[in-house]
């Protein structure tokens, strides 16, 4: 319990409150997008109905890679970027960097090659600029779908980012004042919801609710916010100062004094071999390969893991592409290992909950589902009170139907996804799914009268997850006996949890049902 | 939670949200910007680069809460810009040495 004047709370209810109002149901969009993005590896998995096996990058590639080296032109060699795609196909791009005609930028061209790990085949090619040709690849586009919403809402960037990130400050507003405005914390977080009237009970869970995700919205808003504005100002920024404008120095010490040039034609060396090193170094396999100047004397290969078993952090490792030689790991920022490259990485494991596999995701989705609901409930708490003013009237409309039509929409993108993978170009029909959920909801919530709008939502809801996992088999996708057979019980799981979810949206409408049905009778009794 | 019901804005609230929006904003980049000189680089030689940009968001809740609950608004707003205008001076600094250098 913090004890504050009383004009110093009624000043900090306000800021608590009127953020709310304003920023509200972006905060509800962004919190609930990432909520499910911290699903995005499983569901990018789902929409492809599973893995053709659960560790691609563990496959033997140096003899396919080589192979394709010799098929591309030379230049592109001077980088390639290797990991594998939702489906477990490996996708390389070798590439070179040239300028954009369109962007003016200086970006990534060159050939996108994705390899079968099985077979070690390759199944096909590109060539391009970076984000044409990883944009031609629909795998990925439900699940990228998802993270942009959740990273840029949709907008051109860099706005997107920054707008996220303002609302990431705003959420920590809101989590501080949380924090200071409750009198009574610990017993707020065991409170038992009132019965007494509608408004006491929805006030009781929005304060228990809330309680219980103080510490969690302080966390998601601190590492969001960083993330936001992290790569596009912070550290050009901070680092412009730090070395007064000198980028060379700059260079050498976030990255490291640039290596010798030395074109002398060099074999790679076994990629396997280094991969397998870098395999026991890390503790777990490898979901990232860079090697820049293949072919070359100063050829470099980087190998990145994800944190082993019962650790927090992923790893680095480096080696000399020429002789294979192992060069040790490499921090996230500067050349040694410090404090602040380490609490820097720290920042991922905690805005993405995958410290702790499967479990701490989940832990991370029901809380983030948690805030959506303190999100919704302190706007409904504020609109209830103002329920005579006709412009807070139109607002409560508003509040149903983003709360709503969000997760509707993300249901349309799914359909979008499925009714054109492989078909037509699926990122962009995923975003026309999402576009024509969205404007579906908006049209029901305005047509359907007000006690009806809800429970009209609802039942669309339900409606749009209870026939997803057939439109995913419809596309072609495992059916449960397959996705089992083949060891993709995360598919089944998927599918499971949407029935389920879509059962509790029905329920939830014909409970109003019931209620509108005793109300009419009511009504009719006393006439 | 017993407090008092929130009320609609008043007079000086415009000015107030002015300075604990935008003005703390624009202090807890400058803020950030300038940290690095007064950091630690620590053994690495990155501490004050990584921990200047990760203490950014705190900054900015600091300041914020700093301008919203400092009673005398001309005081928060002097502290700010003044806080401003200090850790503006590497930054220009900076920029006219890439200047001259380019």
């Amino acid at each position: 319990m913090i004890a504050l004047a009383q004009e110093d709370t009624r000043r900090l209810v306000a800021v608590h409150a009127w953020a709310g109002v304003i920023f509200g149901l972006f905060l509800y969009v962004v919190v609930l997008t990432g909520a499910l993005a911290v699903l995005a590896h499983e569901l990018g998995v789902w929409s492809v109905g599973g893995r053709k096996l659960a560790a691609p990058m563990a496959q033997a590639l140096d003899a396919t890679l080589r192979e394709v080296s010799r098929t591309v032109p030379e230049e592109q060699l001077e980088e390639v970027s290797i990991f594998a795609n939702s489906g477990a196909d490996i996708v390389a791009f070798f590439h070179t960097h040239r300028e954009h005609p369109e962007s003016g930028n200086i970006e990534d061209f060159g050939t996108l090659v994705e390899i079968d790990p099985l077979a070690r085949a390759e199944l096909a090619r590109r060539e391009g600029f970076g984000r044409d040709v990883f944009a031609a690849d629909p795998a990925g586009a439900l699940h990228e779908f998802l993270v942009d919403l959740h990273v840029n809402l949709l907008a051109p960037a860099p706005w997107g980012l920054y707008a996220t990130g303002i609302l990431g400050l705003v959420m920590m507003v809101m989590a501080v004042s949380g924090l200071l405005i409750h009198r009574h914390l610990i017993k707020d977080a065991f409170v038992t919801p009132r019965r007494s009237s509608a408004l006491l009970n929805k006030k009781d869970r929005h304060v228990l609710a809330g309680s219980w995700g103080l510490l969690f919205a302080f966390v998601l808003a601190f590492t969001g916010s960083f993330f936001s504005f992290a790569g596009a100002v912070g550290f050009p920024l901070v680092a412009l100062t730090a070395f007064g404008g000198d980028q060379m120095a700059m260079f050498e010490t976030l990255v490291g004094a640039p290596q010798a040039d030395d074109p002398t034609p060099a074999a790679l060396a076994d990629l396997d071999a280094m991969r397998a090193r870098s395999a026991v170094e890390a503790q777990s396999t490898a979901n990232f390969m860079l090697i820049s100047h293949w072919g070359r004397a100063d050829a470099r290969v980087q190998v990145f893991h994800p944190p082993a078993d019962g650790a927090l952090l992923g790893s680095t490792h480096v080696f000399a592409g020429a002789s294979g030689e192992y060069l040790g790991t490499k921090p996230r920022i500067g050349t040694q290992p410090s404090a602040g490259s380490v609490a820097v990485e720290l920042v991922a494991p905690l805005h993405f909950g995958n410290f702790a596999g499967l479990l701490s995701k989940i832990v991370w989705v029901s809380l983030g589902i948690a805030l959506c609901y303190v999100s919704i409930t302190g706007l409904q708490l504020w609109l209830e009170r103002r329920a005579g003013e006709p412009l807070w009237r139109r607002m409560a409309s508003s509040v149903d139907i983003v709360a709503l039509g969000t997760p509707i929409g993300l249901a349309g993108a799914a359909y979008g996804f499925f009714g054109s993978y492989g078909v037509v170009d699926t990122h962009a029909c995923t975003l026309y799914g999402f576009v024509a959920f969205c404007l579906a909801s908006v049209a029901l919530g305005i047509v359907l009268p007000a006690r009806r709008r809800v429970q009209g939502l609802e039942v669309l809801l339900a409606l749009a997850l209870a026939l997803l996992p057939a439109a995913r088999m419809g596309s072609g996708g495992r059916s449960w006996a397959e996705a089992l057979e083949s060891g993709n019980a995360l598919v089944v799981s998927v599918d499971v949890l949407l029935l389920l979810t879509a059962t509790t949206y029905g329920l939830f409408a014909l409970r109003r049902q019931v209620r509108i049905r005793g109300y009419s009778g009511a009504v009719s009794a006393a006439a | 939670m017993s407090v008092p019901g929130p009320r609609g804005p008043g007079p000086g609230v415009a000015i107030r949200c002015l300075i604990a929006g935008p003005l703390a904003l624009a202090c807890s980049v400058l803020v950030m910007a300038g940290m690095p000189l007064y950091l630690p680089a620590g053994a690495g030689g990155a501490d004050h680069i990584a921990f200047s940009v990760l203490l950014f968001p705190l900054v900015w809740a600091a300041l914020f809460f700093y301008a919203v609950m400092e009673k005398r608004q001309w005081r928060s707003a002097v502290i700010l810009i003044v806080l401003s205008g200090l850790n503006a001076i590497p930054v220009v600094a900076a920029l006219r040495a890439m200047t001259h250098s380019s």
